[in-house]
Parts: structure tokens; sequence; C-alpha cells
């Protein structure tokens, strides 16, 4: 066996625990991650805060203009936020887009006739917390607590029946998501 | 038995890479709360894992050693994010970050009879690592704390003034860039007023997620202080004023601590205003200028040394105007750039840029022509754009004009005379039934004023759709584009590329997709597995669950340039097999 050999199967060795603890660590991700702070102007420079929404369940997405997949996803959203902003549902759209690209936002969230908050985060300073290898569109649920109950990359078709169902199930304070998958998880901690 | 570095050996174990897996291994652990009373108490940690693995073939053969392919190489890269969050009741916030990167290659030397025969070098000369073929950097590092009234942000921070075009240092991994300003940046909201003041030196990642990491080199950092101040609420006015310096490192100082930047000479100045007005007549309007001051001769292109230099100028101007009747959109752009891209002298090369104005174009069909465009030190034009949204906005059709006139000539420029660019594009995006779909199409013609030197014509298509199949949906991913040069003065060939996918989609967690890629374009520089100019590739994607991803991709795709961003970069191609695996915790 070459030198090389085993060096190539140390890494697959590596991947392999990696994938393996990874599996493991997302279904017993039972305690949910704070969200951190989040400060941004919206397309009318108003200023908008994650902190102002703590007891709403949040869906928090980032898109850009240019994103492909992002301009399939928002119209669903929309219509989501449509039909449960009455329950204490809010969509937080951060549009990703840099500085030079900022004239194209509101002009695409009038054509998409979007309603909720559109904020931008022209420097990146949100994405790079929430999002770190900025994939777009990506999409985290927050609770009424202010914790990260799921988090969603990219967008494929269907993909807006199980964020729903996500949304739903936070907004009737159902400790756990139908994508948990673990009856057995304990619920997040309630009160904080 | 112990783990120590003989054991490994004995078992026959690289002890690099063990060695870096034992470094990996404990942070998977899962989101965990920290316990106690303190700042931190009850602040909860969140990782993400990237890990991937190349292994990188080709047809090449040494000669005398053509049954073998000894300059195949396997590449492992892994990236480890660690962010620790705090909320208070009082709505202030912690935050605390850390990017980890780690990169190893493997067989990568070939050596016969005691004597070197090839080799594929991580490292130049310039970097060194206790791990041989094997690099740990610490990439970024951030500490953020939050208030109602502003936010101090410390260790690497990423910075925005107006459109961009003063300073527009941020997060770019669309194209594998990321550069940071490593020092303090804080942000103070006082009424309608906010005050933000960024200061730092430049913090390049060194360690590539998506490309081949090769002979990476010693970052030599830049210093980077700007100061921005924005009134808002003037009834419907708002005014924002800038101004950033910049001292540049030369490749002489890669040695000297970064903070020297500060005591040295300053290279550049910017300063800049821009004004918005909101629904005045019903329009948006946004307005900025800003004035470019180059100190040092070396920004022009000049020796360092070169006596009597006086500081010379640049400016740009930018300028949009957005109105909604009734169910159409318009947006209008325009700008005029004069030796703007001088800023970027010192940076272009390491394949980022501190400051971009807003191109105006197409940027999925940038091309090494078009390239020089965004990149022109003296061009103007503008922009129109109407959507059109007859419904409920399920289906969205638009039509877009640009027209530039570029007069830069130099270096990046294939023309010799100045030239103006046309580039009419219409599309449509269809959303709400079960057919979802978007397309784009358009022409750009760059015309030369010497009529010899004949016109650039490009045409491109691309669009994508997505239908349900009998077990799941299938989605279809097109992007082609014909070039035709004028007279270059170089004789490139004319050449067609595609990149186009089939995805299918049978359940929510499983992808399958095959890609397809074609260019018989001189300029990129790989060559297709398939044939020649036609590139194929498999790939095979699992979701378990919202939180982890795990593709394993067969085949190769094409090398070209690339844009997002303002930056535009031409990324390598691929051939080989990779397994590229995504978590968060």
């Amino acid at each position: 066996m070459t030198r090389s050999f085993r060096r190539l199967a140390t890494a697959f060795l590596f991947a392999g625990s990696l994938t393996g603890l990874a599996l493991y660590g997302g279904d017993a991700a039972a305690a949910r991650e704070v969200a951190p702070g989040i400060e941004l102007r919206d397309t009318d420079n108003q200023l908008v805060t994650l902190a102002d929404l703590k007891g709403k369940v949040v869906l928090l997405n980032f898109w850009a203009t240019w994103c492909g997949p992002c301009m399939l996803e928002l119209p669903h959203l929309q219509k989501m936020y449509d039909d449960l902003k009455d329950q204490g549902f809010v969509v937080l759209s951060v549009s990703t887009d840099d500085a030079r690209d900022a004239s194209k936002v509101k002009p695409l969230v009038k054509a998409k006739r979007l309603t909720f908050p559109v904020v931008l985060d022209k420097d990146t300073a949100v994405v790079s917390q929430y999002n770190p290898n900025k994939i777009l569109p990506y999409t985290v649920l927050i609770d009424r607590e202010g914790r990260i109950a799921a988090r969603h990359q990219g967008y494929n078709p269907g993909d807006e029946v199980n964020i729903r169902a996500e949304v739903e199930a936070l907004l009737s304070g159902e400790g756990e998501l139908p994508s948990d998958g673990d009856p057995d998880l304990p619920a997040p901690p309630a009160g904080e | 038995m112990p783990l120590t570095a003989a054991a490994l050996r004995r078992l026959g174990l690289p002890t690099g890479a063990v060695a870096l897996s034992m470094l990996c291994l404990p942070v998977t652990a899962s989101a965990s709360e920290l316990i106690g009373t303190g700042a931190l108490g009850g602040a909860t940690v969140q990782l993400t894992d990237d890990f991937e693995l190349r292994y990188h073939t080709t047809d090449r053969r040494l000669p005398g050693f053509e049954d073998r392919r000894i300059h195949d190489y396997v590449e492992q890269v892994n990236r480890i994010n660690g962010l620790i969050s705090q909320r208070y009741d009082d709505g202030r916030s912690l935050t605390i970050g850390v990017q980890v990167d780690e990169v190893a290659l493997f067989s990568n030397r070939y050596i016969l009879d005691g004597e070197l025969q090839r080799s594929v070098d991580l490292l130049d000369t310039s970097v060194a690592s206790p791990f041989g073929d094997a690099l740990v950097v610490f990439e970024k590092a951030f500490l953020r704390y939050g208030w109602r009234g502003g936010e101090l942000g410390l260790g690497d921070n990423y910075g925005s003034f107006g459109r961009g075009i003063a300073l527009n240092i941020k997060k770019n991994t669309d194209i594998d860039i990321d550069t940071s300003v490593r020092g303090a940046k804080i942000l103070v909201r006082a009424g309608d007023l906010d005050f933000t003041a960024i200061s730092g030196v430049s913090n390049r990642q060194q360690v590539s997620q998506d490309q081949p990491n090769l002979a990476i080199f010693k970052d030599v950092s830049h210093m980077v202080s700007g100061l921005r101040v924005d009134r808002y609420g003037l009834g419907p006015a708002n005014l924002g004023l800038h101004g950033v310096v910049y001292r540049f490192g030369r490749a002489a100082d890669a040695d000297l601590d970064p903070t020297y930047r500060y005591a040295e000479g300053l290279d550049a100045v910017v300063s800049g205003a821009n004004l918005e007005l909101l629904g005045v007549g019903g329009i948006d309007w946004y307005v900025e200028g800003d004035m470019f001051g180059y100190l040092s001769p070396e920004m022009v292109a000049l020796p360092a040394d070169e006596p009597d230099y006086q500081a010379e100028l640049g400016h740009a101007v930018y300028a949009s105007a957005s109105a909604y009747p009734g169910r159409a959109v318009v947006l209008v752009e325009a700008k005029h750039t004069q030796d703007t891209e001088r800023i970027n002298t010192f940076v272009s090369a390491d394949g980022w840029e501190v400051a971009t104005v807003p191109t105006l174009d197409y940027e999925r069909v940038i091309t090494e022509d078009s390239a020089a465009a965004v990149n022109s030190n003296d061009i103007y034009g503008g922009r129109v754009r109407i959507d059109y949204t007859p419904g409920d906005g399920g289906f969205i059709p638009y039509l877009a004009f640009t027209g530039l006139r570029d007069s830069d000539v130099d270096v990046l420029h294939f023309n010799r005379s100045p030239e103006t660019i046309v580039h009419p594009i219409g599309g449509f995006q269809l959303t709400g039934g079960d057919i979802v779909s978007q397309a784009n199409v358009g022409y750009r013609m760059d015309m030369r004023d010497d009529a010899a030197e004949g016109a650039d014509r490009m045409v491109h298509f691309d669009g994508d759709i997505s239908v349900p199949s009998g077990v799941g949906h299938l989605e279809l991913l097109l992007q082609a584009k014909q070039f035709w040069w004028g007279d270059n003065g170089i004789g490139q060939e004319d050449f067609l590329e595609m990149e186009n996918a089939l995805v299918w989609h049978p359940t929510d967690q499983w992808a399958l997709t095959l890609y397809q890629d074609w260019s018989n374009n001189p300029l990129v520089n790989t060559e297709g597995n398939l044939s020649e100019d036609l590139y194929g590739a498999v790939e095979l994607a699992w979701e378990p669950n919202s939180n982890t991803s795990l593709r394993a991709f067969y085949g190769a795709y094409k090398a070209g340039i690339r844009c997002s961003g303002g930056q535009c970069r031409s990324l390598p191609g691929f051939e080989g097999a990779r397994l590229a695996f995504n978590s968060t915790f």
C-alpha cells in the first residue's frame, strides 16, 4: 500500500468522521442558538432591528438581485407572509447586494410586489454572521424567543411547503419542527 | 498505544493530516449553551464546517512515464466558522466569531530513485508551514457589540460607503474572495445622524474553498481608514459624506508588521458625498460624486522615485432614478468615471478590489473583453430597465438597455481606439404554479471608433425551467454565449461557451445533476474531458436535514471569467472527483 493511498484513506476517514458527527449533531441540536443581533436600514432608510421583532416568528431570508433561485423563492415568501402575518409571523428579507447594486433593490421589491421589510446588508456584516459562506438564498427561522429554530440552504421548487410547515409549528408553539424528525427531542428552553 | 507522532508513523498514517484532523474533530460537538452568570452566560455556540476533498486528474503525462498518472493529486480543504452569540434583555447583543481554514495536498510529489520528477506546491517560498504540505490559517476573528444606538466591531470588519465607489471591502464568496479590514469599526446613531468609522489593515483570505490552492503566497496588507456621516430625515432627503485614506503595502514590505502602514505616507485619498431623495415627483433619486487623489507616483504606474511628481486626480459620478408608474417599474442609472480604477493598482493582481464603481452591465455574461470596460479608467454611460407586472407578480417580463462610451485603451483593453458599447437585454420571470421559469437574452456590441477595428459582438442566453416529473421535479438550466471578435490585433478566434445542467430532485433530500460545459474560447486554458471543447460531470447531493449537505461530484467543468459584486476573476477549471460536506452544528 503506497503512502499516498494511506494519506488519501486518512482524508476519507476524516470526511467520514465529520459526516457521522454532523448527522448526529444535526439531530441533537436541541438547544437553539441565539440569533445574532441585526440593525439594518430598509429600502426607505428606516432602521429595522431584530430586537424589535422579539415575540414574533421571524423568517430571515438572504438573497440578492442577481440570484436566480432567490427570484423564484421570493413570491412564495410573500404568499406565506400574507397568510400568516396576523398570527405573529414576519419575513425579514436581507438583500446581500453590495453597495453598487443598492439602487436595484427597491425597484425589484416593487416589481415583485413584496410588502415585507427588505433591509440592505451592503457591507456583508450580517450575512457573515448568519451565513459565512454567503450561500444564496439562505433562510433562517427564528422562534418567538429570538432563537434559531431551522436553516435552509438554496431553494428548489417545493421547499416552501416544508418551510411553511415549520413556520406554522413555531407559530402554534410546538417545541419541535416537522423537519426535526425525532419526537423524543425536548422542547427548547421556555421563557428565555 | 499513545497517539504520538511516532505511533502514527508506525501505523503508516501521515502525522500532518491526522494532526489536522484531530484539530478539527473536537469542534464537531452539537450546538451548546454556555453556562454561567457572566456576560456570556446563556450565550450559544454555533459551528459551521465545510469540508471538501478533491481528486485532481489530468491527461498530462510525464515523458517516459506515460503509463502512470503522476500529475494527479489530491487536495483537502476544511473551513470551520465558529460563532458565540449573546443577546441581552435591553436589546444589547454580543457576537464573537472565528474562521479557521485548513488545506492539505496529497500525492503531490513524484520522486523516483531519489530524484524529484514532478511537484505540485501548496505554498510558495514566502509562506512556511510546520505541517509540510498542509496549512492551517486563522483567517478571521471578530467581536461585535451592539446596543440601541450603535455597534462596535473589533477584529475583522467589512466596510462599504455610499455606492461603494470610495470603499467597498466585503465578503464576496461568490468568486471566492473574502478580504476584511482587521482593526476596529464603530457605528454610532444619534437621532437622525449615523457616524461610521473604520480603520485597520486588509486581511485577504489565504485558503480558497472552491478553487485549487496552489503556491499560496504571503498576504501583503494595506491600511484603510475611513469616516462616513449619514443624515437621514431631512424631509424626503438623506445626505451622506465620506472620506477614505489608503496606504498600500509593497511586496518588499511583506515581512514588516502591518501596523507600520500607519506610519508611512498616504497613497490615496478619496472623498465623496451623496444625496438621496425618496418619492420626490414620484421618483426615488440618488446621486453620488467622489474625488480621488493619488499621492504617490506608483498609483499611476510611475516609478516610486519619480521626480517632481504632483498628485493626480480622478473622479466618479453615479446617479440613479426609479419610478413606479402603474404596473411598471423603471430604473435609470448613469455614471461617469475618470481614473478611479487606479485605486486598485496594488490589489487587483491579488484578485480583489478596495472600491468599485457600479458596472451597469449584465455581469452574468461578462467576458475577457467586457471585463476591460468594467475596470475602465475612462468611461461614461447609462442603463434603463423597465419591468412590467401584468398580474399578481407571478409573471414579470422586462427590457433593459445599456449604453457605454469607453475611451480607455490601456492595459486590459483589446481595442486600440475608443469604443461605444450597446447592450439590449430582455427576459422574464415566471412563478406561482407547478412550472417556474426565468430567462434572459441579449446582444452586446462594442463598436470601435476606428472602423478598421470593427466591432466585438456577442449574443447570449440564460434561463432555467423547473417542471414536475413523475417523481419529484426536473430542472433545466441553460447558459450560452456566442462571441465574435473585431480586429483585436492578436487574432483570437470567435468562440461559443455554454454552461448547462439538468437536475432531478426525486425527493427533498436528494438531487442528481448532470453538467455539460462547452468552450472553444482560446482564452480558456482548460480542455474538456469528453472532447477538447466538451466537458461533462455528474453530481449527487444529499441533504439529510436542513443543517447538513453532502455532495459527490465526478467529471470536469471549464475555466472562465466570472464577475460578482463589481469584481471579476478568472476562475480555473476542474477535472476529477470531489466530495463536499457542509454542516451547521
